[in-house]
């Protein structure tokens, strides 16, 4: 019997820890238990032995952490043959009558993924491949990928494994006291992902005892469709007379592992310090259950790397100003590469109240898959809100599917027979909500009962590549009133069909229908009220809107959706007519500088942004860069040199600074673009994640008028002189914080002096000094970013 | 044996942020700053600590500065510490959109490694009731930094703690500590 037709009807037992045995068998502290699998197979093979004759259906081979960061390609080659030998002779020397299977063991690379670690998705992908292409190679029946404590890596993982196998894949993640994984995500978020990707079991293992389990397997039975697995600790160690034990007996252990299966647990064992007496013991335990049968759940669900949002009653947010459709700002911003924009805006959308978040980067003129990408990633280095890939271009899409840390939303798919074929297998893939807009080869139809028709056939061709209807949300298309005064009506009544005879979910862009029209506030407003009333699930809207803002908390207080109106009134301020910001009171000592100039020093950044507005409309742009923003700069700078202001100070000031050249670069951004002082490349060097102090760095240089291309963090030396090169920049600079990133420093100023001799180079850090930067071969030593800022006017200011 | 704690949450003493933060003489704009990065940060910190014993004839204790460091020691203990992964996620937030926030929540979570790994000693010397030499770690003083692969390897500290090593010898979650701390008997 295959694995997967076991599964369908059996409870599986699982078998227990290998590690706390080995150190039994002498493994010593810090040693490979991956290369025993060679030196001592009889005992691997007793081991594995043992748990098959324990009862154990499934027994994991000997290779947590048998991967090629590890080991090299030729020894993990070995290791990983010797180790799936030893497991298939135990199956064969076991005395056991049961089932019994071989799993090929995955646990994680021991690195943190990107941008919390050093090591790239898609090399982490690669690292999983290598050991899956060997083990598939060598007849296992199985992957386990254990013991993940990161979201990401989970997803490289059980990617790696889909993409190099059609092995049944379980996969387990090791969850913290908190009920958490280590890098944030709860256990719905982990069902929401796996489940999406096609696990055929997705459970817990390692960590905590049981008990401490049991609130996580819990989640996991509620919310999963597929099977759910258990492999707890067997408790703490314990020191007890110089002897390790650990605190859950064998007795305790089962029982309450047992009671997992009454619930609904398909696949159970044990991990840290289980033996095979534990196993066994469960095992009879569980020979005497009946499987609870699987249950299909049927929610509409997507996941960020910390949380999952289901559908519901409750309307969802889905904020829509990361588009560049009509926005001059944003579009120079994509245009210039200037990521921060972007980000901002999605920071900005989360504390309006959003709950996801639309990223859609198309421009003609840029690289979409490349800026989509990077946008994704970025993104979800400022925010844990979920995604919604918003891309009509197919390989854009999976670009960012690939690097989405969770189950993102799709936007989208149509009913054009061309648009599903593109579009479904990246859903069926890499999981995800998808939108279906309910359109086909011949339009958009006029009326309602057309859109529903449409509607019926994506879900029948969605079934046919395995997605479910859960899976589909439909935008039945909101159409601008001012063009066909019966628009808004049929795109309501098609809502309505949709959510109540197809049981589906609905989504709608609400801004559309008042294009053309004055006062579009009052009529989105309205008009989502009304698609609310007829079933709408969730809505790409503008935020920064007062207006829908308020439609949103009202229509949750009134729905019974906002339990004792809390939210309406924590919200209430919005209702408030908005009155600019309160400027500051003069002090006399002040008389002199104007607001302005006192919102910078003081480091008011809101207020600084809303005096440039305001002096905008009478003042040149120049006039107040030059009349008032770089003198308080200045103040505050010469301060710093002179020690009486200090860095969090400075750093607020410039924050203020900026908010107002933001002002100014909003209200030129119609013009022509100005010309800078000059372009300063900067970036952390290769090897180092460390960027706070290049931030900084960029930061000054832009309030003092210089064009900064950051390259961020991790920068190989070829990606710095490729960047000064194109670029012509008189000016790079390099910053390192640990003496291991040093070489990669001189690495790369070597490379600029040999290929890029115009350039010159300013480096910095925390572990650098004169003479060492001098010893590097750099032009210049900066003890901080003012240094940095007076460096780069001396060559180019 | 490798032990595995989970500690409560030190108290935060304000002065040794800002003093991490370089700011050495406290406007209240500094202040206010502290106050709301503090605010931001509460609830995201989890106190993780790995250790084990060394004994007299472990391979490490063959180096040189080791040797001197334990010599009045009566125990050896290897820890690594770390306070999460979240503060590193508030730190790159705002790298990008506030470095002055980045800085703020920085020096915070330095302090919060810094009084995790105090409270961590400190309990080592209610339980064995000796006192502890101040700790020494990898990268300082006379102590490669390159022990770190050693450190990592005899406490298992991303399957423990879940903290990783980069390949650069960077710990990940960055605020993270491994150190040597000796005890010797009170006098």
């Amino acid at each position: 019997m295959n694995f997967r037709e076991f599964l369908k009807e059996n409870i599986v037992c699982l078998d227990g820890g290998m590690g706390t045995l080995l150190q039994g068998k002498g493994l010593l502290p810090g040693e490979d238990p991956e290369r025993w699998n060679l030196s001592h197979p009889e005992v691997i093979r007793e081991i594995h032995r043992g748990y098959f004759n324990a009862g154990s259906n499934v027994v994991c081979t000997n290779t947590f952490g048998a991967n090629i960061l590890k080991f090299s390609e030729k020894e993990l080659e070995a290791i990983l043959t010797a180790a799936v030998e030893n497991a298939k002779a135990a199956r064969e020397a076991s005395s056991s009558q049961k089932e019994r299977f071989i799993a090929l063991d995955i646990g994680p690379t021991g690195k943190l993924l990107k941008p919390l670690g050093d090591l790239d998705f898609e090399d982490a992908v690669e690292v999983f491949a290598k050991t899956v292409r060997i083990g598939a190679r060598l007849g296992v029946d199985l992957v386990m990928v254990e013991t993940m404590n990161d979201s990401y890596e989970t997803k490289a993982a059980l990617l790696a494994v889909k993409e190099n196998s059609d092995l049944p894949v379980l996969v387990s993640n090791a969850y913290g006291e908190d009920g958490k994984l280590m890098t944030g995500a709860t256990p719905a978020a982990m069902v929401a992902m796996l489940e999406g990707m096609g696990a055929d079991a997705i459970g817990a293992n390692c960590s905590l005892g049981p008990v401490q389990l049991r609130s996580v397997v819990e989640v996991l039975l509620e919310k999963a469709s597929v099977p759910v697995l258990c492999k707890p600790n067997a408790g703490l160690p314990k020191c007890v007379n110089g002897e390790t034990v650990f605190d859950v007996t064998v007795e305790e252990f089962s029982e309450e592992v047992a009671s997992f299966v009454k619930k609904g647990v398909r696949l159970v064992g044990g991990c840290c310090g289980t033996t095979p007496e534990y196993i066994s013991n469960l095992c009879s335990k569980a020979a005497s259950l009946a499987p609870v049968p699987l249950k299909e759940k049927n929610f509409t669900v997507i996941s960020s790397y910390t949380h999952a949002l289901e559908f519901g009653e409750k309307p969802v947010l889905i904020g829509e100003r990361i588009n560049p459709t009509g926005k001059k700002r944003f579009k120079q911003a994509l245009l210039e590469g200037d990521m921060d924009h972007i980000l901002t805006e999605g920071v900005n959308q989360q504390e309006k109240g959003v709950h996801v978040l639309d990223v859609n980067v198309g421009l003609p003129e840029i690289d979409e898959g490349a800026m989509l990408k990077e946008a994704v990633c970025r993104l979800q280095e400022v925010t844990d809100l979920p995604l919604q890939i918003d891309t009509a271009s197919v390989s854009a899409m999976e670009g960012a599917l690939r690097r989405y840390n969770g189950k993102a939303m799709i936007n989208s798919v149509n009913g054009k027979r061309e648009s599903m074929e593109a579009v479904f297998p990246l859903v069926k893939k890499y999981g995800g909500l998808v939108v279906a807009l309910t359109l086909d080869e011949n339009g958009i139809p006029e009326t309602a009962e057309g859109r529903v028709k449409i509607a019926q056939r994506i879900l029948k061709t969605a079934e046919g590549y395995g997605i479910a209807g859960k899976d589909i949300i439909f935008d039945t298309l909101a159409m601008t009133v001012s063009a066909d005064n019966r628009a808004a009506l049929a795109t309501l009544s098609s809502l309505k069909t949709i959510k109540e005879s197809l049981g589906c979910h609905t989504s709608l862009g609400v801004s559309n229908v008042s294009f053309g029209l004055p006062c579009r506030d009052a009529v989105n407003s309205t008009f989502f009220t009304m698609a609310l009333e007829n079933g709408l699930s969730a809505a790409i809207m503008n935020p920064y809107s007062p207006d829908m803002m308020k439609t949103y908390y009202a229509y949750c207080a009134l729905k019974g959706l906002d339990e004792n109106c809390a939210a309406y009134v924590a919200h209430a301020e919005l209702f408030a007519t908005v009155s600019a910001a309160p400027l500051l009171q003069k002090k006399p000592s002040e008389e002199a500088a104007s607001e302005l100039q006192r919102a910078i020093i003081k480091g008011f950044r809101d207020q600084a942004g809303a005096i440039t507005k305001k002096l905008l409309a009478t003042v040149p742009p120049l006039e107040i860069v030059n009349g008032e923003i770089i003198p308080a700069l200045n103040r505050v700078g010469e301060g710093f040199e002179r020690k009486t202001v200090y860095l969090p100070q400075l750093l607020m000031s410039a924050e203020a600074a900026k908010s107002a050249f933001e002002e100014i670069k909003t209200f030129l951004s119609d013009g022509e673009k100005k010309e800078g002082k000059g372009t300063f490349v900067l970036a952390t060097v290769h090897g180092d994640i460390h960027d706070i102090g290049k931030n900084i760095v960029k930061l000054l240089l832009e309030n003092y008028g210089f064009d900064v291309v950051d390259l961020g963090k991790d920068v190989p030396p070829e990606k710095v002189l490729e960047a000064v090169s194109e670029l012509r920049a008189p000016l790079a600079g390099l910053s390192a914080l640990m003496t291991t990133t040093v070489p990669a420093m001189e690495e790369t100023v070597r490379l600029l002096k040999e290929k890029a001799p115009w350039c010159k180079i300013v480096v910095g850090g925390a572990v650098l000094t004169a003479e060492y930067a001098a010893l590097v071969g750099a032009d210049h030593y900066a003890k901080d970013a003012m240094e940095t800022v007076r460096f780069a006017q001396r060559i180019i200011g | 044996m490798i032990f595995r704690i989970s500690v409560s949450a030190p108290p935060i003493c304000e002065g040794e942020i800002l003093r991490y933060a370089g700011s050495f003489q406290n406007d209240p704009q500094t202040v206010a700053l502290l106050r709301e990065c503090l605010e931001e940060a509460e609830g995201k910190f989890t106190y993780r600590v790995c250790y084990r014993l060394l004994e007299e004839d472990n391979a490490l204790l063959a180096s040189e500065p080791l040797k001197a460091y334990f010599s009045p020691c009566k125990k050896r203990v290897v820890f690594a510490a770390t306070v999460g992964v979240e503060i590193d996620r508030l730190i790159t937030k705002y790298g990008r959109i506030s470095p002055a926030r980045a800085l703020m929540l920085q020096a915070i979570g330095t302090e919060r490694v810094e009084a995790l790994c105090d409270a961590f000693c400190q309990s080592l010397e209610r339980e064995y009731q000796m006192k502890a030499v101040r700790r020494i770690s990898p990268g300082y003083g006379k102590l490669p930094l390159s022990l770190q692969k050693e450190i990592f390897d005899l406490l298992d500290c991303q399957r423990q703690i879940g903290l990783t090593l980069g390949s650069s010898l960077l710990m990940c979650p960055t605020k993270s500590v491994t150190a040597f701390v000796g005890l010797k008997e009170r006098t």
